[in-house]
């Protein structure tokens, strides 16, 4: 290390001179030396170097004594002072002190290893006292940006210390919060938990987060807190102090809730939006059709008009009660008589029904299946009504001549399912919505329910039902049927029957 | 009573041969809105998709396209561009559905005549409509008018021309003369054989039928 600079402000030439041969006489000096005649002189030398203490004549010409240490101590406060005084004047240096000084040395009693290691002191003393206030502010600063309340209790979770920010955010007195005080400041709901872990002794062998309500005085109600307490454990293995945090998370709560709400409106949203759209339809056509039977009542001309017009009428109204019971469907999931089936056969059912449809588009419709498909316990005609939706849908993604594939699995706790088309496939956008109610990517008029009505039954059945797509190149649907609890028995009859 | 008066009413519509075409994918609400043209009297023409539409020569029709935004395939909006490109004469009525206000916005700043929303009153589809009917008879009225004058003009012969030019120009009887060297006599009788071959009575009648062609571009 560099050795330090002492600055010897002293305006007597036979003081400074003797001062200086006794620093300079020091063999092993660790100082080099500068010197000025004068507080003005000595200020301009510590403005044009780095100097690391300074040996300070309190009886200058140009300043008054302690004024001049004060001036030194503002301006660099990194810097050590120790102060001269020419006579023994105890009080004067006691005040020097006070603002800031290190040390003070009686000229009359000068001796140079003393004022070496005076020196030496000082310069030390200043350091470790610089780096303390550093890393105090450091602390501040972390503890002021954490914006959480940082708080110690003893042993039993007693505070025994003032918490000034405890203090500051639960308006507690320090009287107020000692001791099992701080209990107080909770929610009456939260305050039993909690109390508990403390008087029950609390376990030193692991960290303890909290999520509690605490009394907040400045907005005058409860927030919603996260406390975290770690054991201080000394000497053995007991715990000498609990020290914790206190974060605030009422806003980010508020947030996440208003986020969930947001998310539940936006599902009503699409629901609502939907049913108004797939139901408008035939409100005009009624409407419409009735307002067009009106017009023509009576005229024996119209009879044919009018018994067309009442058709529509009806189909309309009959469109919007199919609608309707679709989303109540939807809605209410759950309540069906659910047993022991042979998914073969659901699954034979199933392609029968669409086999036409796919017919009529030219596509194909295959499907393959290992001869070990378990028995699933669930409804047959909700199955079934999956099995359907996810083809059709399938038949309507694809184009004439292409392929549709139906693949079911066999393990030995559950059936997966795939249909797999090439057909115009799904944006990742679409993808993200395709269980969304009344969302359709089709081109042609769908009820937009099929899929999430077919999720609600997965889930009914405690399966699954998943979509992996690529846009341009089609899309493949999985679902996954748990096998039946009490199927052991009944494998043998399952697979005969799916051979029928 | 008034199921009645408005029957009458539209009645004295038909009368022009108006054709209602209309544009939706939605067979029930197409059948509706035919039904209900009917029954007051109007000419209905219905199609399942905008492409099907363009697939027919209309040829020389008289009357108004309504569509249905909201369409597989070409929508309603799509439709009215490309109508619009081919210089479609008749005027268009847009129907929007549920929340769909910035559609009806685009409709009618892409020349839509006007828009309605789903749900609609039945009525005020009928009135719409007869706008719309009415608006496209005035053009066509409008360019009736200017058929006829153009073959008026045409039926005038290279030295009336000249004189026509200069009338509309506001030149004196004396100056015309003058400027084509003929007798102001002779002006004159050119000036009552143009009067006479574009069916007016005087040189204001004349200025303003002239006008009329110029701003139709002619």
């Amino acid at each position: 290390m560099a050795a330090a600079t002492a600055l010897l402000i002293e305006d007597n030439p036979a003081d400074r001179a003797l001062i200086g041969h006794e620093i300079r006489a020091d063999v092993d000096l660790p100082f080099k030396l500068e010197t000025a005649d004068s507080l003005r002189t000595g200020l301009q030398i510590l403005n044009s170097k780095r100097i690391d203490v300074v040996l300070l004549d309190l009886s200058l010409p140009d300043a008054h004594g302690l004024d001049a240490v004060q001036t030194l101590t503002e301006t660099w406060p990194d810097l050590a002072v120790v102060v001269l005084t020419g006579f023994d004047n105890t009080q004067t240096a006691l005040e020097a002190l006070k603002q800031g000084a290190q040390d003070y040395l009686s000229k009359n009693s000068l001796d140079g290893t003393v004022l070496i290691r005076s020196l030496q002191y000082a310069v030390e003393r200043k350091r470790i006292a610089v780096e303390l206030r550093r890393s105090e502010q450091r602390y501040r600063a972390l503890v002021a940006a954490m914006t959480s309340i940082v708080w110690s209790t003893d042993a039993n979770g007693k505070i025994q210390s003032e918490q000034p920010f405890w203090s500051e955010y639960t308006g507690q007195a320090w009287g107020k919060y000692a001791e099992y005080g701080w209990l107080d400041a909770l929610h009456a709901e939260d305050r039993a938990i909690i109390e508990a872990f403390w008087r029950s002794g609390a376990d030193p062998g692991t960290e303890v987060e909290f999520l509690t309500r605490v009394w907040h005085d400045k907005s005058r109600r409860h927030r919603r807190c996260v406390a975290r307490v770690v054991p201080i454990i000394a000497v053995g293995t007991s715990v000498t102090e609990w020290v914790g945090t206190l974060t605030d998370v009422e806003d980010a709560q508020q947030a996440e809730e208003a986020l969930r709400r947001a998310e539940r409106l936006a599902s009503l949203g699409t629901l609502a939006a939907g049913i108004a759209h797939e139901i408008n339809n035939p409100i005009v056509a009624a409407w419409t059709s009735a307002e067009a039977a009106l017009n023509v009542l009576g005229q024996p001309a119209s009879q044919d008009l009018l018994a067309e017009c009442l058709q529509n009428v009806i189909q309309s109204v009959v469109r919007c009660r199919d609608t309707v019971e679709g989303v109540l469907r939807f809605a209410r999931h759950g309540t069906v008589e659910q047993h022991n089936c042979d998914i073969a056969r659901v699954i034979r059912q199933a392609i029968n029904e669409v086999e036409h449809y796919a017919t009529e588009r030219l596509q194909s419709l295959t499907w393959t299946s290992t001869a070990n498909l378990p028995v699933i316990y669930g409804n047959e005609a909700q199955m079934q009504q999956v099995l359907v939706t996810l083809m059709r849908n399938a038949i309507e993604a694809g184009n004439a001549g292409q392929l549709v594939e139906l693949k079911a699995i066999g393990f030995d706790d559950s059936v997966e399912i795939t249909v797999t088309d090439s057909g115009h496939g799904m944006t990742a956008t679409e993808q993200q919505r395709a269980f969304d109610p009344f969302f359709t990517s089709r081109k042609e008029r769908g009820t937009g329910l099929g899929l999430s009505i077919a999720h609600g039954i997965m889930e009914g059945h405690g399966g699954s039902i998943t979509l992996a797509s690529d846009e341009g190149r089609g899309t493949t649907v999985t679902l996954r049927f748990p096998a039946s609890a009490t199927s052991a028995g009944t494998k043998d009859t399952t697979s005969r029957d799916s051979t029928v | 009573m008034k199921q009645t008066d408005r029957v009458t009413q539209s009645h004295q519509k038909t009368e022009r041969t108006a054709t209602v075409f209309v544009v939706d994918d939605d067979a029930q609400v197409r059948r509706s809105i035919e039904q209900l043209g009917r029954s007051v009297g109007l000419n209905v023409i219905t199609f399942s998709s905008a492409d099907e539409f363009m697939k027919n020569d209309l040829g020389d029709v008289t009357g108004c396209l309504v569509t249905d935004v909201r369409m597989p395939g070409l929508n309603g909006l799509d439709l009215q561009a490309q109508l619009n490109k081919s210089n479609f004469p008749l005027p268009i009525i847009v129907i929007t559905g549920y929340a769909e206000v910035p559609m009806a916005v685009q409709a009618l700043k892409a020349g839509a005549f006007d828009f309605i929303q789903k749900p609609f009153r039945p009525q005020a589809l009928v009135e719409v409509i007869q706008k719309a009917i009415e608006s496209d008879a005035k053009k066509g009225e409008r360019k009736r008018e200017l058929q006829e004058i153009r073959e008026r003009l045409a039926s005038l012969s290279p030295r009336e021309n000249e004189v026509l030019k200069l009338l509309v120009g506001g030149k004196t009887t004396k100056r015309i003369a003058s400027r084509l060297n003929i007798s102001p006599t002779t002006v004159d009788f050119h000036r009552n054989n143009i009067l006479g071959k574009m069916c007016v009575e005087n040189l204001v009648e004349l200025t303003r039928v002239v006008d009329l062609c110029e701003l139709a571009g002619e």
